[in-house]
């Protein structure tokens, strides 16, 4: 770089080393891509939804309540705390006893709570179980099961829990399945990569070289 | 085997000195702080990682500090209190920035400041643009915020007020690489680049800012380095801006209140005020630093928190730098900073390099309410200040040998 600066300079620095550049990315493109490849594999997700609420038939409990707010909006406010209990262990191992007894797989309590997502949807009653696992079948046990192990436990746990309502059950036509890590974005990942890799080695050389040059001028 | 030999060759005659192990110090530091502000960290790589070379980085600072630089017995006590108070703010905060930056700005003391902006200006600007390109072809994540009517991208980076705060750091960079004499054409595509964010990111203060770059830099270009005229000219009245900005940041921090004239101002930058008065009020002002847990809109997990409306994590952000320096990094590094920035202004307008004091001036501004003054992968200029010292007594030297 000379100290008549532009920005062309970067583009004349990125030709002289074209060749650099080029391999770099090709290296590094194929090493990210290989990587990813030798990685991908594909997960499946079974989902399950509960609803839980209070009787809203009841004419008062739809009326304000003390501190302002209806009842349907108290069992919303609660959805939060469903989802968190519902991650407890005595629930894992009570779906253990049902995956065991109804699937026949043979899985730990903390295996199924690795897989175990669950959350609720802002504004709704609605609690989401969801499973991630490498076999659909597995999946679908695990969000079944934990499903009706919520329903079976929650109102031991929790006081007042309310109407718990177990929604159509999961099956392998209904997971989702997402393959990943992306051969492709991880390619070109890996040439962005090379590129940045061969440019700020080319560059720190350039820069190197002409402070070598002008300490020799002094 | 061609390009291996060549490669080969060529790291042959590299002679290891100050110089080159600054540079590359720089280079590793940058690089690993810029990817941190983007979105491939989250998604390819480890933040430990990261942290791995931004380590590395300092070792190579260490490395020039013990045997490839000599000092005076004032640089020594300089150096000494900056490492230990710098440290010691990082150790209390959990936060290295102000360490990093005082690091690189001590071990400058025999650098040439432009080749560090050199390296900024490329490396930044290729990085930038292969960060668009990876999120333009959804390699990574472009988050997408929507405020009002408006669209807000960030085109790969973490939020889109940090994109618009790249590319305005980057302008600066650009224009004191030539010492603020550009052309009327750069001057028109300054202008273009200030509407384009402020279309694409409604980054209204960065915006602006890039804006004001063509009005500062036309004064602050008119008068610098020339000899003749006497009384003042504005260039020369605006070094202590980053004192009186710190001040009033400050000032309106401790003492905001809701019917003052300050909640309008709180109105129209997006409740900062009020929020770094609620920092001000539960964590009080430390010595040395002290940990603030935040919680922004930028990143995966901010992201998640926006869409959510707030319902993960309420909103905390301590937005301004001044304000950010005092509660997170202390008193003493406050008071360190900001007298530095002011001794290198100053020293800056008495050479008439007023380029330079336009530059900090706009820093400060942007200071007043965005987070990066100790971010060197956008502001790298902090680190002037040994090279602005070491320019400042050698004019005064020639000038006391002509007298």
């Amino acid at each position: 770089m000379s100290n008549s600066y532009r920005i062309s300079d970067i583009f004349r620095l990125i030709w002289k080393n074209l060749l650099i550049i080029i391999g770099a990315m090709l290296v590094f493109g194929l090493l990210f891509g290989g990587y990813a490849k030798h990685k991908q594999s594909t997960e499946y997700t079974a989902k399950r939804e509960i609803t839980i609420y209070h009787n809203y038939t009841d004419k008062k409990a739809l009326e304000n309540t003390d501190n302002g707010s209806t009842s349907l909006a108290s069992d919303m406010q609660m959805m939060e705390t469903y989802a968190k209990v519902s991650d407890d262990t005595s629930i894992a191992k009570q779906a253990k006893k049902i995956i065991k007894k109804n699937y026949g797989y043979k899985m730990s309590a903390s295996d199924i709570k690795s897989m175990l997502d669950i959350t609720s949807d802002p504004q709704t009653v609605v609690l989401n179980v969801s499973a991630k696992s490498g076999s659909s079948d597995k999946a679908v046990a695990v969000a079944n099961s934990t499903a009706i192990a919520i329903k079976d436990r929650l109102p031991k746990m929790l006081n007042d829990v309310g109407t718990i309502n177990v929604m159509s059950a999961a099956n392998k036509d209904t997971t989702h399945s997402t393959t990943g890590p992306s051969a492709k974005k991880y390619g070109l990942l890996g040439i962005a990569i090379g590129f940045l890799a061969a440019f700020i080695w080319i560059f720190w050389r350039e820069t190197i070289k002409l402070d070598n040059d002008n300490e020799k001028e002094k | 085997m061609v390009i291996i030999s060549r490669i080969k060759n060529s790291m042959s005659d590299v002679k290891i000195n100050g110089q080159t192990i600054y540079i590359t110090a720089f280079i590793i530091y940058l690089v690993s702080a810029f990817l941190k502000t983007s979105m491939i960290t989250p998604a390819y790589f480890s933040i430990h990682l990261l942290n791995y070379c931004a380590y590395l980085a300092i070792a190579l600072l260490f490395l020039k500090l013990a045997f490839f630089t000599s000092y005076s017995f004032e640089q020594i006590l300089f150096t000494g209190f900056v490492l230990l108070f710098f440290g010691l703010s990082w150790m209390k905060s959990s936060s290295p920035l102000a360490f990093y930056t005082g690091a690189f700005l001590v071990s400058a003391s025999d650098i040439d400041f432009d080749e560090i902006i050199k390296t900024y200006f490329v490396v930044g600007l290729v990085m930038l643009v292969v960060v668009i390109a990876l999120a333009e072809l959804h390699v990574i994540k472009n988050l997408v915020y929507v405020r009002g009517d408006k669209i807000r991208e960030s085109f790969g980076i973490l939020y889109p007020t940090d994109f618009a705060s790249h590319v305005f750091y980057l302008v600066l960079s650009y224009l004191y690489i030539k010492k603020g004499q550009i052309r009327t054409g750069s001057y028109i595509f300054i202008f273009l680049i200030g509407i384009l964010i402020y279309v694409l990111t409604d980054a209204r203060l960065d915006s602006v800012l890039i804006f004001l770059v063509i009005p500062v830099n036309l004064i602050c270009s008119k008068y610098a380095f020339k000899d003749g005229g006497s009384g003042l000219s504005i260039a020369d009245t605006i070094w202590p801006a980053t004192g009186i900005f710190a001040y009033f940041a400050i000032f309106s921090t401790i003492f905001f209140k809701n019917e003052s004239i300050f909640a309008i101002l709180n109105r129209l930058i997006s409740s900062r005020i009020s929020l770094s008065h609620l920092g001000y009020m539960k964590y009080g002002i430390p010595l040395i630093g002290q940990r603030i847990k935040e919680h922004g809109w930028g990143g995966s997990s901010g992201y998640k928190n926006f869409n959510a409306g707030g319902g993960l994590h309420q909103y905390f952000m301590l937005d301004s730098s001044f304000v950010r320096l005092l509660l997170i990094y202390g008193v003493v590094v406050f008071i360190s900073v900001i007298a530095v920035v002011a001794i290198m202004a100053y020293q800056a307008t008495a050479m008439k390099d007023y380029v330079f004091v336009g530059i900090l001036f706009l820093i400060s501004l942007s200071c007043l309410i965005d987070q990066h003054m100790l971010e060197i992968a956008y502001n790298p200029f902090y680190i002037a200040a040994y090279s602005i010292f070491n320019r400042y007594i050698k004019t005064r030297k020639v000038g006391n040998t002509n007298e």
